[in-house]
């Protein structure tokens, strides 16, 4: 028996406008995502996948199809779904604390609340003791576990993250992944994650959706067969090696 | 020369361009190349400064609250316009009209018009240094708000924020160390604002202190009143640069 | 306003909406008028009666602003430009060319205005003088800070051509502090009109600021808003014969320079 799915996609193409001509970005993409699921969007450059996201988020609307959350059309971004982008969102002139409390903040919880909230989900990410810092204090890897931390904090339906590690040097991404691992297979919040790095997506996620070409078109769906929890360590497994050729295959497009 | 610590370095250049001024002032006087009815001596400088002493007090307080305060209101203002103008597409097509107007609308035009409709009032200088602000203000903060990192208003949309929240808690200072160098420019038109109401009405201030020294034709009270003049914009400008400095301690680094 | 009402709306093109918004504030303009809620005011139409009716009065008087504009830009864009470059020839004197951008940041220019008065009388002079001491203050502080941001290797690839000392700093620098000096001009040139008009307030015998301040006395204030109109398409026409003068010399210096 199939559940209705959280966020489904369907037929959605998207043109860009700029001077005069447009350019097709996205070509009737459809796929769905189910609750409690963790699926990555993979994709080469230009295939739109970050376009797709944004429109997930509700800061975009497709030109033709529709994008839905539980059904409903989405047209503009709501606390339900949080994002984490791939650059720098963190606001520099609020405390790590400020920062994290600032979802449940717009939702009206009390001053004492959210504290507990922030200083919970800072602990973590590892942060605790850092409240009080300002973002500028931090280095780039802490900035980003305070932003993640504020979107869990603000207890999102679905969470969507935009190549989110992507600006990290490789030590702090491969932290990130663990962490970000172990923090979501304690919320089992619905997650699509975009990414272009082949590794990281079947790291993290339940099923991969591989995108292809310009404009970006589906070109297939992969299921991630590791049981959870999992660690860093099933990178060196053959099963996991295999998967990476089938999908850079796919990317490559050669077939 | 080389190994001495930058403050010192500064300080020692302000003295050299006061000492330069000062230096210029005697030389010109005594060589008589300068007229003493056009450059007056310092000696008599310094005695104006002793005539004028009891009424100078009240004079330099009542100018620096009428900028103050209209300084206030007109960056509050402008902030306020550009915000609506940035968050709301029928407020911006709305307002576009007027605030292009207001690129080259010179700022002492508006003198006149605040004379004759709030006449000779306690808030006509204020609402005169307002506007002033406000004219550079709204400029400034649109262009400002215009290239804010959108990463940041998005954020604070899939957080829950509404327009208010995202305005008073985003937008807002996330422009201040954009804005901080018009807010500087704005508050010297603030004072040329006030000094130019003062002198055209013959309210008491700095601006009345010149211009009687102007109408008793005494060069020295003048000179004195310019000074004082000068060194009031002084010490509002470090206000603000120490107060400007507070709210950008985040963007440093 | 409901979605579908906005989406035809932003169907219309932008200049039919921007024409839209100017014709609701001239009916706001209107009502004001005709209501007298603003006192003296004048309804759209007697000021547009006023301001063509009386257009070779204002535009006799708006010439002879210009010119006093005009020359009291010309010396004291030359002298904020010529100060800074000497000052910044040495390393010593540049610490004081910023002490002194510093602190002509913030000098009130009008405080200069009862001097002049007593120098110059009320005839040219003062309005010049005014604008002349105004610009200079813009254009030195301008000047200081595009010199302090010339990149240095600029300098040090001249001397190690062999062009070291003035010959070197003089080529090399003066380009390149262009385009920021370029930028304050523009400023201090839409600044000069306005300080011109505040000179004449009580230094003159004609001119835009002359016709302003008697307007004023006699409560004309059909007449002070039409000063107000011609002085704002004055600033907006120098500001656009700037903006294309400036693009042509910024594209020479930067050809000049090879990049």
């Amino acid at each position: 028996m199939q559940e209705d799915p959280v966020i489904s996609v369907e037929g959605v193409s998207h043109f860009f406008h700029k001077a005069g001509h447009s350019t097709e970005v996205l070509h009737d993409i459809s796929f769905a995502v189910s609750k409690g699921e963790f699926v990555s969007v993979i994709g080469t450059s230009g295939s739109g996948k970050s376009t797709l996201l944004y429109m997930m988020a509700g800061f975009l609307n497709p030109t033709a199809g529709s994008v839905k959350h539980h059904g409903e059309i989405i047209t503009k971004p709501n606390p339900d779904r949080g994002i984490v982008f791939q650059s720098d969102a963190v606001f520099p002139w609020m405390s790590v604390q400020h920062n994290v409390e600032f979802g449940p903040r717009m939702k009206g919880i009390s001053k004492s609340e959210r504290r507990r909230i922030a200083q919970d989900y800072l602990a973590r990410v590892g942060l605790t003791g850092s409240e009080k810092l300002l973002p500028r204090q931090l280095s780039g890897g802490m900035r980003k576990r305070v932003d993640v931390a504020r979107t869990f904090a603000n207890r999102p339906e679905v969470l969507l993250m935009d190549e989110s590690f992507g600006a990290l040097d490789v030590q702090t991404k491969e932290r990130l992944q663990t962490e970000l691992l172990q923090l979501w297979e304690a919320e089992r919040t619905t997650a699509i994650f975009v990414t272009h790095d082949i590794e990281e997506s079947i790291l993290l996620a339940d099923r991969v959706v591989i995108l292809r070409g310009s404009p970006g078109t589906v070109v297939g769906e992969i299921t991630v067969p590791f049981p959870r929890p999992r660690t860093a360590d099933i990178k060196r497994t053959p099963e996991f090696q295999q998967l990476r050729r089938d999908l850079t295959d796919l990317l490559a497009g050669s077939d | 020369m080389r190994g001495m610590p930058e403050w010192i370095k500064q300080a020692l250049a302000w003295i050299v361009v006061v000492g330069a001024i000062v230096a210029t002032w005697i030389i010109l006087d005594l060589t008589g190349a300068v007229s003493s009815d056009r450059l007056p001596p310092l000696t008599d400088v310094i005695s104006a400064a002793g005539r004028e002493a009891e009424d100078l007090p009240i004079a330099v307080l009542a100018t620096a609250g009428r900028v103050a305060a209209g300084f206030v209101i007109g960056a509050v203002v402008g902030v306020f316009i550009a915000l609506l103008s940035h968050l709301s597409t029928v407020a911006s097509e709305l307002l576009a009209p007027p605030i292009h107007l207001l690129r080259s609308f010179p700022p002492f035009v508006v003198a006149p018009f605040i004379i004759l409709w709030f006449g000779l009032s306690v808030q006509a200088p204020i609402v005169f240094a307002a506007t002033v602000t406000a004219f550079v203000v709204v400029i400034d903060s649109g262009e400002a708000l215009r290239v804010v990192r959108r990463e940041y208003p998005q954020a604070a949309q899939a957080l829950g924020a509404g327009h208010v929240s995202r305005a008073m808690l985003i937008d807002t200072p996330a422009i201040i160390p954009a804005i901080a160098g018009g807010l500087r420019v704005a508050l010297v038109g603030a004072v040329n604002a006030v000094l130019l109401y003062e002198m055209l009405t013959g309210t008491e201030g700095v601006g009345d202190l010149l211009i009687r020294g102007y109408q008793l034709f005494r060069i020295d009270t003048l000179f004195f009143a310019v000074i004082v003049a000068i060194l009031l914009s002084l010490l509002l400008d470090r206000i603000l640069v120490l107060l400007l400095n507070r709210a950008t301690h985040w963007s440093r680094g | 306003m409901s979605s579908n009402a906005f989406n035809a709306l932003r169907r219309t093109p932008r200049w039919s909406r921007a024409t839209a918004a100017t014709v609701l504030w001239l009916l706001l303009w209107w009502l004001l008028a005709a209501t007298a809620a603003v006192p003296y005011l004048p309804s759209p139409l007697a000021q547009a009666e006023n301001l063509i009716g009386n257009s070779p009065a204002y535009l006799l008087a708006a010439g002879a602003t210009l010119v006093r504009a005009v020359i009291g830009f010309a010396i004291g864009a030359a002298l904020g430009i010529l100060l800074p470059i000497v000052l910044g020839y040495w390393s010593a004197t540049r610490y004081v060319l910023d002490a002194l951008a510093d602190l002509t940041r913030t000098i009130p220019g009008i405080a200069l205005l009862p001097i002049f008065l007593l120098w110059f009388g009320t005839g040219d002079g003062t309005a010049v003088a005014l604008v002349a001491a105004a610009t200079s203050f813009i254009v030195i502080v301008v000047s200081a800070s595009s010199i302090r941001n010339v990149d240095p290797i600029y300098l040090r690839a001249a001397s190690a051509l062999g062009g070291a000392g003035l010959q070197g700093y003089l080529l090399v620098v003066t380009p390149a502090m262009l385009p920021g000096v370029l930028g304050g001009l523009r400023v201090a040139l839409a600044a000069a009109l306005p300080w011109a008009i505040a000179g004449e307030y009580l230094g003159a015998q004609n001119g835009l600021g002359y016709i302003l301040w008697n307007s004023l006395q006699s409560v004309n204030l059909r007449q002070m808003i039409s000063v107000a109109i011609v002085a704002s398409l004055i600033v907006a026409l120098l500001d656009l014969a700037m903006r294309a003068g400036g693009a042509r010399v910024t594209a020479w210096a930067q050809t000049a320079e090879g990049r």
